[in-house]
């Protein structure tokens, strides 16, 4: 098989451009975890789609809106997580759940709004969808049902397990050099860990590529032909990009101590694995007593940044050195992590004009179907 | 001549062995090397063959897990009855105000200021520096070469890399690591990690009340 797949797509200004509009500007993506905005004030700020958006509880209901003031341009919230109201530290204007401009301060005396126009005064909002533990947004102004996105299987499963996640949320950001597609081709790669990951992910969990012949078959007819996806084939085929559940037995599963202070999230000694398409991964290396949570935002054609998350199950009941278990498997993810991030850096550094098209096998048909997908959208033969 | 355990593993047990005969050679000291089964849980059955009223004890293990791994060694062995006086090394100096807690390390070359207070079970590397005033909580481990300026306050089970400069005044909170060498002079909430291996500080929020 030829992967239908152009050095363009990882590289150029114009077709990153291209992808956040067509793709990112329209689908449900992932913005946050609950457990981060659970608190009246809490809120998330995040830049995606170059849009800065803030993600915020008012007495329990979570609103996400531009995180840009409506007098002066400044943020309205200036870190990336926090507990605080509303209100702008320029000229200290505060805003409520419907992203109205409540309180401006001497507002009749030196700004004389008029009442029309304190009406028209309101940030503008993102709608979101909250699966679980899980919250997703959307940049398009006609946004598609989530369900027309994932199908109700996959909804269930990330429900089910997310809600699992304790409070306890530790996060950092890696700024990687690479495409995020790159990332997702990765993923759906069960035959790297043993070549990318040897001393590390490889030696708890044995991946084996396996190869679906009606799906390869499928693959090959699919990236072979001229026929551009009608709309509603393209969307059906979408929802099979996201999926999740167990993926491999663990080798030893590892009995650490602080498993008996959680409650693990479904019984079997299996490594998961949830991808939401099109830049949501989430594993659970320990069979559900824990879960890495990891968004690959595109911030350039050649540069993403890696927003990583861990939380263990559900605390039983508070202990002192929770921090110390979520750090030690902070660090031990990170090796997996830097291996990929490592491989995928270099592949991202040998794309060139005249690079030679993949040469994906026949256990790669899922990653072929995404490449068929996606070259039809950004070609404008479907608009999703 | 009284005994003094040393119970522990790796490099810091075998540097609290040599210190404490260093330090008092007065004492016999008795080098206990101590095991973690499969559940990481310690066995210190051993301990049935010494009395309390017979010999003193020191917990060395390194900070692995925020040096809770040690507070938990230190805690088994003083449930047990055993004293756990702090390790002092002749050539620290330790202001005659300053108050260090049970089990603690202080390493040659160090200056513990006046009125400082480090609380129980602290590791405190060779040439540390540590201000008038500042207080240490517990389980606190600060490597090498560190310098702690005049009324510090640093949280319990908190790492202090070689190279960190902690200005005069400023907290660091608990369960934090610090890694990265440079002066901070501004205050660090608790469970904040600064490893060099990141591209980014590792945050950790918890709004909820499991």
């Amino acid at each position: 098989m030829r992967s239908n797949m152009d050095h363009r797509y990882y590289l150029s200004e114009e077709a990153y451009r291209r992808e956040q509009e067509l793709l990112f500007g329209r689908l449900w993506q992932f913005l946050t975890l609950k457990p981060l905005v659970s608190k009246h004030n809490a809120f998330v700020t995040r830049r995606l789609c170059g849009i800065p958006v803030v993600v915020q509880n008012f007495q329990g209901e979570i609103h996400a809106f531009q995180n840009v003031c409506l007098h002066r341009q400044q943020a309205l919230q200036w870190e990336s997580e926090g507990r605080r109201p509303l209100v702008c530290r320029y000229h200290a204007w505060g805003y409520n759940a419907r992203g109205e401009a409540e309180n401006i301060p001497f507002c009749e005396d030196i700004y004389r709004f008029s009442d029309a126009r304190r009406k028209e005064l309101r940030l503008r909002e993102y709608p979101l969808e909250i699966i679980g533990n899980v919250i997703f947004v959307n940049f398009s102004p006609d946004p598609i049902p989530i369900g027309e996105q994932f199908d109700t299987g996959f909804l269930e499963s990330l429900r089910s397990s997310s809600e699992a996640y304790d409070d306890e949320v530790m996060l950092t950001t890696f700024h990687a050099q690479f495409n995020w597609k790159l990332a997702y081709e990765n993923l759906r790669d069960p035959n790297h860990p043993r070549f990318v990951h040897p001393q590390s992910l490889a030696k708890a969990v044995t991946f084996l590529p396996r190869i679906d012949e009606a799906m390869s078959a499928e693959a090959k007819t699919l990236s072979t032909s001229d026929a551009p996806l009608q709309r509603e084939a393209a969307m059906a085929l979408m929802r099979r990009f996201s999926w999740g559940g167990p993926d491999a037995p663990l080798d030893d599963a590892p009995g650490y101590e602080w498993h008996r202070r959680v409650e693990r999230w479904g019984s079997a000694d299996w490594y998961y694995n949830w991808l939401a398409f099109p830049n949501l991964h989430i594993a659970s290396a320990t069979g559900g007593y824990s879960f890495i949570v990891e968004h690959h935002v595109p911030v350039a054609p050649g540069r993403t940044d890696l927003l990583v998350h861990w939380v263990t199950a559900k605390k039983s009941a508070r202990y002192a050195w929770s921090p110390a278990v979520l750090y030690s498997h902070m660090v031990g993810a990170r090796t997996v992590l830097a291996e990929d991030i490592k491989v995928m850096e270099m592949v991202q550094a040998a794309l060139h004009e005249r690079a030679p098209a993949p040469s994906p096998g026949d256990y790669e048909a899922m990653n072929m179907l995404v490449d068929k997908w996606y070259v039809d959208l950004m070609e404008g033969r479907f608009a999703i | 001549m009284p005994f003094k355990l040393i119970i522990g593993a790796g490099w810091p047990f075998e540097l609290a062995c040599e210190a404490w005969r260093s330090a008092r050679p007065d004492l016999q000291v008795q080098p206990i090397e101590v095991t973690q089964d499969q559940a990481y849980a310690f066995d210190l059955s051993f301990l049935d063959r010494y009395s309390p009223e017979d010999a003193g004890a020191f917990a060395a293990f390194d900070n692995r897990f925020l040096n809770f791994k040690r507070l938990e060694l230190m805690a088994l062995i003083k449930s047990r009855g055993f004293r756990l006086e702090p390790l002092i090394s002749p050539r620290a100096h330790v202001a005659e105000t300053a108050r260090i807690g049970e089990n603690c390390f202080i390493d040659d070359g160090s200056v513990v200021g006046p009125r400082a207070e480090l609380q129980y079970n602290c590791f405190v590397g060779a040439g540390v520096i540590i201000g008038m005033d500042a207080r240490i909580a517990h389980s606190a481990w600060i490597e090498r070469g560190a310098v702690l300026g005049g009324g510090t306050r640093i949280g319990s089970h908190t790492t202090l890399g070689s190279g960190v400069i902690v200005a005069d005044g400023v907290d660091i909170g608990r369960c934090c690591v610090v890694e990265i060498p440079g002066t901070y002079r501004r205050d660090i909430p608790a469970k904040t990690f600064l490893n060099p291996d990141f591209d980014e500080p590792l945050r950790t929020i918890d709004h909820g009340s499991s």
